[in-house]
């Protein structure tokens, strides 16, 4: 199989002696063949971790933001010794949407100015793609056998992009035709790229418990700090294969920005994303704002020093992060949701990692436990749901 | 005038901090070494007005020492007042720069305590919007020590149910005021 190459493809590649076999990593390998370094390492510590480069005799660590993006171009093949199947941790004392996570790898070779790795990856900058995806799917069979009358969502994008590497991977292949068979569980599949040839061949397969979800913003946001990932134009006509190909989409607003003029980038970011995509085929829609943690902001100020993403009028929030100031927060999500709900009115909307208020102001109502966020999720699977629907509609 | 590599010995700074004043510019540094002087701030509070400027210039595409500069003018007035202490001049700096940095929090900030001053002022109640304007509930809080007390209590209550300074605490709070464009 001949590929063209990708602009973020690494440039070296790292595989651990145990992934040397696994068959994720010889497609992986093949499909690079020529176009990366490759190096095998004894081990599973990441190459470019503080440990790793202390041990190679460095005298003084290089600072975070140049270790980051060396990361983005060196990937490691390695298995995953933990637990594959998590709850989502989201954020003290904020309302969780209680989607289950399973990561494939870790980390992103796109490279969003905003993106949340650059401190939650700090110390392991290495992208990596987990090779024992067999294990990967038996723990998620173990876990949804286990409670049979539970609907778990599980989601494969919280630590990396869900479609960027599936050219190289095949994981799709894998991950789809899995949930096509699975009684109690829907995947979500997330991303920012345009990779779906994969998933348009498993038309047959997917059998609706695939969820197919980009990440979209104001174009001007794309454009220029979403750095390697298809534009809004690209995404939506991805977004417009898989639809023919029998999937429902879900779309999040996620991170919405402040900058000067936003109202008229997000209202044309909205019709033109429905204009493009027809309501019914969209399981869910999710509305945040920029939230990162501190520690993040030097980051950004070093690895992207033309960008405003980074002088928001913020302060430090109680789990640690700095988010926009409550009243921009409110009138940022409300204005999307307004606008959402002015060309769609009947789509599922929530919102990742807000404050109880925030519903009361938005959406009407608090959700009253996270269960119930689950029921919404499940329950759109068969019928459409009504929980956050206005009344009326 | 001690040169920027007396200071950071004088002063121990941290490495990071260090490296950060190392990297100013040759213009910048005599500013900051001349506010160093007159603030004479711990290496913590130097930290925080140094992010509050750095970030404020990158912002603007400008330095540090035309944002420094800045906040001396618009404060050469009560930085004038020999008897203003050492802290009162740094906590009067970090304020103008935080001004700079955050204009809409820092107006809605100004407004709440000019809507809960009023409260206080007409009707003798104190009001508090939530911390870091972080919620949509007001803490109301009033003392009686007679059932005449309540009864006038009651009817001050029901008074700010209809002020207009009650209504833009919560317009302010729900993202619904002028101040958020």
């Amino acid at each position: 199989m001949s590929l063209a190459p990708r602009e973020f493809w690494p440039e070296v590649v790292y595989v651990s002696e145990d992934s040397l076999q696994d068959p994720l990593t010889q497609r992986v390998l093949a499909r690079l063949n020529g176009y990366a370094q490759v190096i095998e390492l004894k081990g599973n510590t990441d190459p470019l971790s503080p440990e790793a480069l202390k041990s190679e005799g460095a005298a003084k660590l290089p600072p975070i933001s140049e270790t980051y993006s060396r990361g983005k171009r060196t990937l490691m093949l390695t298995r995953y010794l933990g637990s594959w199947l998590k709850a989502c941790p989201g954020t003290s004392q904020h309302v969780c949407c209680n989607l289950w996570i399973v990561n494939p790898g870790e980390g992103c070779p796109l490279d969003c100015t905003y993106c949340y790795l650059q401190s939650y990856l700090a110390r392991n900058p290495t992208l990596k793609l987990y090779t024992n995806t067999s294990e990967m799917l038996a723990a998620i069979q173990a876990k949804t056998s286990q409670q049979p009358g539970r609907y778990f969502r599980i989601g494969t994008g919280e630590v990396i992009d869900s479609l960027v590497w599936d050219e190289l991977t095949d994981l799709t292949l894998e991950l789809v035709p899995f949930f096509g068979r699975l009684e109690n569980g829907v995947l979500e599949l997330k991303s920012k790229f345009d990779s779906v040839d994969n998933l348009v061949a498993l038309a047959d397969e997917h059998r609706g418990n695939t969820v197919v979800s980009w990440s979209v913003n104001a174009e001007c946001v794309s454009e220029k700090d979403e750095a390697s990932t298809a534009s809004l134009e690209r995404r939506l006509i991805a977004a417009q294969r898989v639809i023919q190909a029998g999937y429902r989409v879900g779309l999040h607003f996620d991170p919405v920005i402040h900058f000067a003029g936003w109202q008229d980038h997000y209202r044309d970011a909205v019709r033109k994303i429905f204009s493009s995509i027809d309501p019914k085929k969209v399981a869910w829609v999710s509305v945040s704002t920029l939230r990162y943690r501190k520690e993040m902001q030097q980051v950004m100020l070093d690895r992207f020093p033309e960008s405003f993403v980074p002088f928001g009028e913020q302060f430090l929030a109680k789990d640690d992060k700095l988010r926009y100031i409550q009243p921009l927060r409110f009138r940022l999500v409300n204005f999307v949701w307004d606008e959402i709900r002015s060309v769609a009115p009947n789509i599922p909307l929530y919102m990742c990692m807000e404050s109880s208020a925030a519903w009361r102001q938005i959406a009407g109502a608090a959700p009253l436990a996270g269960s119930e966020l689950v029921e919404i999720f499940s329950r759109q699977r068969r019928a459409t749901p009504t929980l956050l629907a206005p009344s009326g509609t | 005038m001690l040169s920027l590599e007396e200071y950071i010995a004088e002063k121990r700074l941290d490495n990071s901090l260090a490296e950060r004043l190392r990297a100013l510019t040759a213009a910048d540094r005599p500013t900051i070494l001349e506010l160093l002087e007159e603030l004479d701030p711990s290496a913590n509070t130097l930290r925080e007005l140094f992010r509050l400027a750095d970030e404020v210039a990158r912002r603007d595409r400008s330095t540090i020492s035309a944002v420094i500069l800045g906040v001396r003018e618009e404060l050469s007035a009560t930085l004038a007042n020999a008897k203003l202490g050492r802290k009162d001049r740094q906590r009067l700096f970090r304020e103008a720069l935080e001004r700079r940095r955050y204009p809409v929090r820092e107006q809605i900030r100004q407004e709440l305590l000019a809507c809960e001053e009023r409260l206080l002022r007409e009707l003798n109640l104190r009001c508090r919007a939530p911390q870091d304007f972080e919620g949509d509930t007001l803490e109301i809080s009033a003392t009686v020590r007679s059932a005449a007390d309540l009864q006038q209590l009651a009817e001050r209550l029901q008074q700010a149910s209809d002020h207009p300074s009650f209504k833009r605490i919560l317009d302010i709070l729900k993202g619904e005021s002028e101040l958020v464009v």
